[in-house]
């Protein structure tokens, strides 16, 4: 038996499962229920390679399950161990700069003798000039409190919950200030990296064009006003600004350039790439879409190191399935996390192998920009609908529009960043170099945006309708798939569509670096 | 620049649709007051901007907002300074902001109900005349001989304890602007608004109209109102 049949029933009973457990309580009050799903599946597929595959499917299904059901009822019922806090504390992840505070996320390290420790991680409420960085340790002091849900549409306690945060902590003092260990000094150095390009674009690019710099380059619509991001969500364009899979394929084509540039073998610069791409995850605060973004990649460049073909369907899968092990909250409860897949998924349901392959502008590549742009709007479109209540028709032109832009947008951002930061006095011209693309784009969504008719506002709708769409929807792509021979379920699974994957896009754009890196080679031995 | 709203945010993002993107410097910035709602963006301008010099009335406030604003503005411009009546700024392309209140710098946290101590402006250029009242209340008292002008900037977004009658008859503006958000104060009052409109002022509201500018090109012709978009 394939092992790559073995470990996607595994995958996909385990994501299952993990959905299961979130929406639907404990699964193990339901395990006669799914006991009896085996049984049936062992009596109908006689054969001995299904019997094992559903075993596995069946085991890890159950796991998932119990997982997220246990998870989901530990935060449910956590309550305060003490009204107060005093210990010592580290700061987890980038500090959130609102107009008029800032929120940080504390991880205890230990207590004061004879309290009991949290186990859970702290949001502390903060000045604006108190200076913290991720990764500090200090002595601190605060009242908790616990998080209310004060909307019935929105479960504010599990959207902290699932950054493991589970207290608040409005007053805290925060006492003496520890030196650095090496982890504090390693995201201390992150930190101040993530400041100076943040200063850098500030300096060098007006509003709003400067927070779009940002988010793409470091992730987050929050960097832009109110106003602003409300346009992107009205022309349904804000997930440029989610570090995805563009922005890692930018990275790791960046860090190969240079690892070949300064001498390394093919091999090592894989790993010195590899290890660009993970920096620059930790960099942007690792957010869900980065993360998954991030695995993927190292896949992809794990599949290369071995000479093997990545499998985008079968990487994504792994993706979702890694990132629920290390937390199960994430799939019901992080949207950023549900997008990015559904995203992706979109990719590559849309996609259509051999089409407008070579063909940079011609109609086939159009035709194919188009269905990709559709098929991702058939995924998150209804998602977007159900948790913010907006239907933006005008997504699919605004996409097709400002998609070509980003690339530019992003390049100049960059470039702003880089040489403004290294050489100040050059920042003008290639402020130039930036501000043109993300002023298309800004002034785009401003423009369109703006107007009344270009999105709806919907009534909440039974969560039921959305799985019911999702529902016909899969089931219209695998027949897609199918149509295209692709008979088998595990088969369409496996043997992905290779144009359009992230992989593949990848290995494609490093062709021309390994003929390089063979070049240089050939010639250095010559010489 | 007089004034910055509560939001770095919105202020800078508001600012750069109205100076070139090139542009990187404001000359002058004046804090009428030390309220939150006035100098909340200053911060944010401070750090994404070179400013080369930073006015205020003299008074300081213990808000954590004015802490950071004073902190900020003393790194980059070296010191804040105190001005009153008779401080004026002249332009190079024409026209003149003059001061008409407070009549001398305020002490610190001199214990003045904030805005009563808040910098009054004239802004001059050729016929036309701006006047920026800042949060002051009770104007026919606090500026006794101020002269007419043509657009009127509302104090205290429009609340009811600034625009009176006599203040309005006497300065007799031809518009009047009215910075005012979603708030729960009930600025506009609909009293200063019945006021304005009893004398055939025509009202600009940014919380309906979004940003209000005025192009002034010429000295030899008046400041004209145009969209901002």
């Amino acid at each position: 038996m394939r092992a790559a049949l073995i470990i996607g029933s595994v995958t996909a009973g385990f994501l299952l499962g993990t959905a299961f457990g979130s929406f639907f309580g404990s699964v193990l009050q339901h395990a006669f229920l799914f006991s009896a799903v085996a049984l049936v599946a062992a009596l109908v597929f006689l054969r001995r390679e299904l019997l094992l595959l559903s075993l596995f499917f069946f085991i890890s299904f159950l796991f998932g399950g119990v997982r997220a059901a246990e998870e989901v009822e530990h935060w449910q019922s956590l309550r305060l161990p003490e009204p107060t806090f005093a210990g010592t504390v580290r700061v987890i992840g980038f500090p959130e700069r609102k107009d008029a505070y800032q929120e940080v996320g504390l991880e205890t390290v230990s207590c004061s003798p004879g309290r009991t420790c949290p186990e859970e991680r702290i949001l502390w409420r903060t000045n604006l000039s108190e200076s913290v960085a991720f990764g500090d340790r200090f002595l601190f002091a605060c009242v908790l409190e616990l998080p209310e849900n004060r909307s019935e549409t929105f479960d504010y306690r599990f959207f902290l919950a699932r950054r493991g945060i589970g207290f608040l902590c409005p007053k805290g003092e925060r006492q003496e200030i520890l030196p650095p260990d090496p982890t504090g000094r390693f995201f201390g150095a992150l930190s101040f990296f993530r400041g100076a390009t943040e200063q850098v674009l500030r300096e060098a690019l007006p509003e709003p064009e400067a927070g779009l710099a940002k988010g793409l380059l470091l992730g987050g619509s929050s960097y832009m006003d109110a106003r602003n991001e409300g346009f992107f969500e009205r022309i349904g364009m804000t997930h440029i600004v989610a570090v995805s899979g563009y922005n890692i394929m930018l990275v790791a084509e960046l860090c190969l350039f240079l690892g070949l540039s300064s001498g390394l073998w093919r091999r090592q610069a894989l790993i010195f790439v590899a290890v660009g791409i993970w920096l620059f995850v930790m960099l942007v605060g690792a957010p869900a879409s980065a993360l998954r973004a991030g695995i993927m990649a190292f896949g992809v460049f794990m599949a290369i190191h071995q000479g093997r073909m990545a499998r985008p369907f079968f990487l994504l899968g792994l993706a979702a399935a890694a990132m629920l092990l290390s937390n199960p909250l994430l799939l019901r409860y992080d949207i950023g996390f549900q997008l990015s897949f559904l995203a992706l998924a979109g990719i590559l349901f849309g996609a259509r192998p051999g089409e407008g392959t070579g063909e940079s502008f011609s109609g086939a590549a159009i035709r194919e920009v188009f269905r990709m742009t559709l098929f991702v709007e058939l995924f998150v479109l209804p998602l977007i609908a159900y948790h913010f209540g907006l239907l933006s028709w005008f997504s699919l032109i605004a996409n097709i529009v400002l998609l070509p832009l980003v690339p530019f947008a992003m390049a100049g951002s960059l470039a702003v960043a880089f040489f403004g930061g290294a050489f100040p006095v050059a920042t003008p011209l290639f402020s130039w170099v930036a501000y043109v693309p993300l002023s298309l784009i800004t002034h785009f969504a401003e423009f369109f945006g703006s107007r009344a008719m270009i999105a709806f506002e919907l009534p909440p709708f039974p969560f039921a309708f959305l799985l019911i769409w999702y529902a016909l929807l899969v089931t219209f792509c695998l027949a897609r798939l199918r149509e295209r021979k692709r008979l088998w379920y595990a088969e369409a699974f496996l043997v992905a569509p290779r144009r359009a994957s992230f992989g593949s896009r990848l290995q494609s754009r490093l062709a021309p670096f390994w003929e390089t890196c063979r070049a240089w080679k050939d010639r250095h031995r010559l010489s | 620049m007089i004034d910055g709203g509560r939001s770095g945010k919105v202020l800078l993002a508001r600012l750069g649709r109205h100076i070139p993107f090139w542009d990187r410097q404001i000359e002058t910035l004046i804090a009428t007051h030390p309220d939150s709602d006035h100098i909340g963006g200053f911060p944010e301008l401070l750090r994404a901007y070179r400013v080369l010099s930073v006015f205020t009335n003299g008074d300081t406030s213990e808000t954590e907002t004015s802490r950071l604003f004073e902190t900020l503005a003393a790194e980059e411009t070296g010191e804040m300074q105190a001005i009153a009546r008779g401080t004026e700024i002249v332009f190079p392309e024409g026209g003149t902001l003059t001061l008409e209140y407070p009549l001398r710098p305020l002490a610190e946290e001199s214990g003045t109900e904030s805005n009563e101590g808040s910098i009054v402006a004239r802004f001059q250029f050729g016929e036309t005349s701006f006047l920026l009242t800042g949060d002051l209340p009770g104007e026919e008292k606090a500026l006794p001989e101020e002269r007419p002008v043509t657009v009127l900037k509302v104090a205290h977004h429009g609340s009811k304890y600034s625009s009176s009658a006599a203040f309005l008859e006497r300065i007799g503006p031809e518009e009047a602007v009215l910075s005012v958000g979603e708030n729960s104060y009930g600025h506009p009052d609909p009293g200063v608004l019945a006021r304005l409109r009893e004398r055939s002022v025509l009202v600009r509201r940014t919380d309906e109209e979004g940003d209000i500018r005025y192009r002034c090109l010429e000295l030899t012709s008046r400041c004209t109102y145009a969209p901002a978009r």
